[in-house]
């Protein structure tokens, strides 16, 4: 039993974090206090998750919770993501005053519950894990310093999200109703005639459905820009690189189920993921706005990664979870940037970026780094990932798929050189130093780390998103 | 001829009764409901008690907060039935341990209201 217990040590970390900082919320009622609370609480978890990194077992009731190579390198992602947003939460200046304070445990709790998503292998477990951190984020998003903009980002994000839970618990009970149980293990080993019937097909599209709204995946996307825009950069920061981790890590489980040869499911992720990345792509160009521009590139990305997912094989999983390792890393890079121009919750735009590269060196360097990872240039992990999610689909005989991949890749180069021209080639009006904060200095210094070593040191990574693949059952 | 059902058939039918359980809330009070009107009927609460003034008042937001909490908290403590049902089974501290942590994390929830004014009656 303790043994169990430990190894639930990175979540219980969290939640303890969350409610510690909840009671110094409550008693100081100081944003400053909070923070640094939070921060520990943050640090704590990152050093937890490290130290779990290799724990396997089941902590719960059997069937329910799976901690495996696959939840622990998820966790991992998801303590770096939290640890570095609440580095870039120090500035309190884009958050509503009376939220100051209690802005902090809403990361906590909800990095929580995509802790507990990542590893649940019940649908019943699952779909709580999903709402505990999909409130918390709908939160996140309404505590920016404008109220009228702030509610409009959480009305939109959680009509939206109630919808696509709805979606998604109906598809459950599709699947409860066919095979007769909630445990991914045993829908899993059902009889293939009752994987293959359409009631349980139609399930399955439906969970996915509600799935892909978090990833932001074509159909299930419009409210992603919108939200990026309206609510506070930290809180954006979170939800385009955090909450895209644990969506791709309960998608991947969710698949594992899939049997390999259903070709209804692979042309519909398909005809998903071709949209997605085209979708995504040639609407970012339009964008002005920085962060509905990564909103766009957001959606791009998801369907990236469903040409991981969508080949239901062992590479293609491995690549697809490398590639959301990543993804967080080089997107929090971007953010980092978006957080520190944009002082008071200002909304950050082209003319914001001109002359960065004179005003502050090191931002320009972290957006430089950024956008190149997201675009795939061969020195940063974002050509690594691709190169997996490729060759991943290549082996699947997916030749068109990668051909148009490769041609959407080409479009995003377009839009985010624009982005790094604007910072590096236009003279700002005054040439005055961007001074940022130190803590949004350490979190743009620890997400560039981060690209820099998986750029240069891809092997160790890769190794670890396969045996997470094989954690989850990919064939 | 037997006619059969088939999975497609089943999972129409499962479709056409969902729109349906939605649907017929809606229409059968249109065919039975009574049409006639008289002098409460354009009142704003129909309950056999006179109404007090009209719904156009102002009230106190934080009478929303209130409710809010008594849901939430009443929600929560139906979770304390299924382990009152087996807590004499033999005790195990495991159970103390977890039920003292499911009403300490309730209490701060309270308290935390408490402590933003939730409960100051203004």
């Amino acid at each position: 039993m303790p043994a169990d217990f430990l190894n639930f040590l990175p979540e219980a970390t969290t939640l303890i974090a969350a409610l510690f900082a909840l009671v110094v919320a409550m008693v100081a009622n100081n944003g400053r206090a909070t923070w640094w609370t939070s921060l520990v609480g943050a640090v704590a978890v990152v050093v937890t998750s490290a130290m779990g990194l290799s724990s396997q077992g089941e902590p719960f009731f059997p069937g329910i919770y799976q901690v495996d190579a696959f939840s622990q390198l998820m966790k991992i992602a998801l303590a770096i993501g939290l640890l570095v947003v609440t580095l870039l939460a120090s500035r309190r200046d884009g958050i509503r005053q009376v939220a100051r304070g209690d802005y902090p445990v809403f990361l906590l709790l909800a990095t929580a519950g995509m802790m507990i998503l990542v590893s649940a292998t019940e649908m019943l477990t699952l779909f709580v894990a999903l709402e505990m951190s999909a409130y918390a984020l709908y939160v996140l998003a309404a505590l920016g310093k404008r109220a009228d903009r702030g509610s409009e980002a959480a009305a939109k994000y959680v009509v939206f999200g109630g919808a696509a839970s709805a979606v998604s618990l109906y598809g459950m009970s599709l699947i409860y109703g066919t095979t007769g149980t909630t445990y991914l293990a045993a829908i899993a080993a059902a009889p293939a005639a009752v994987m293959s019937s359409p009631m349980f097909m139609v399930g399955l599209f439906l969970l996915l459905a509600g799935l892909f709204f978090k990833l932001a995946v074509f159909p299930f996307h419009s409210w992603a820009p919108d939200v990026y825009e309206a609510a506070p950069h930290e809180s954006v920061a979170f939800i385009a690189t955090a909450s895209k981790v644990a969506a791709v890590g309960v998608i991947a489980r969710v698949l594992c189920l899939a049997v390999p040869d259903s070709e209804v499911l692979i042309t519909t992720l398909l005809i998903l993921c071709v949209v997605s990345m085209t979708f995504g792509n040639l609407a970012a160009i339009a964008q002005r706005d920085i962060k509905r521009l990564l909103a766009y590139s957001t959606i791009a990305h998801a369907g990236y990664i469903l040409i991981g997912l969508l080949t239901l094989s062992h590479t293609g999983m491995s690549a697809a979870i490398f590639y959301g390792v990543i993804y967080l890393a080089m997107g929090l890079c971007a953010f980092t940037v978006v957080c520190a121009l944009g002082a008071d919750g200002a909304p950050v735009t082209f003319d914001s970026l001109a002359g960065l590269h004179k005003r502050s060196p090191f931002l320009g360097a972290l957006l430089l780094v950024g956008l190149f990872g997201l675009a795939g240039i061969p020195p940063t992990p974002g050509f690594a990932g691709k190169w997996f999610l490729f060759a991943a689909a290549l082996e699947q005989g997916h030749f068109w798929l990668v051909l148009i991949a490769a041609i959407n890749a080409t479009i995003s180069l377009y839009y985010y050189l624009i982005v790094v021209k604007a910072a590096y080639t236009t003279e700002a009006a005054d040439e005055e130093a961007l001074v940022a904060p130190t803590a949004v200095l350490a979190a743009g210094g620890l997400s560039m780390a981060l690209v820099v070593y998986f750029g240069l040191f891809p092997g160790e990574l890769w190794t670890m998103a396969e045996a997470a693949a094989t954690a989850i059952g990919a064939r | 001829m037997e006619a059969t059902i088939g999975p497609y058939q089943l999972l129409i039918g499962f479709l056409l009764l969902g729109i349906v359980l939605g649907a017929a809330p809606l229409i059968i009070p249109r065919l039975i409901s009574p049409r006639y009107s008289g002098a409460k009927t354009d009142e704003t609460y129909e309950c056999g008690v006179d109404t007090i003034g009209s719904s156009w008042i102002r009230f106190s937001v934080s009478f929303y907060l209130f409710a809010l909490i008594f849901v939430a908290f009443e929600v929560d403590v139906l979770y304390l039935f299924p382990i009152a049902v087996v807590y004499d089974q033999g005790f195990e501290w495991r159970d103390l341990v977890e039920v003292t942590m499911f009403l300490g994390i309730l209490t701060l929830g309270i308290f935390y209201a408490w402590r933003r004014g939730v409960f100051e009656w203004r």
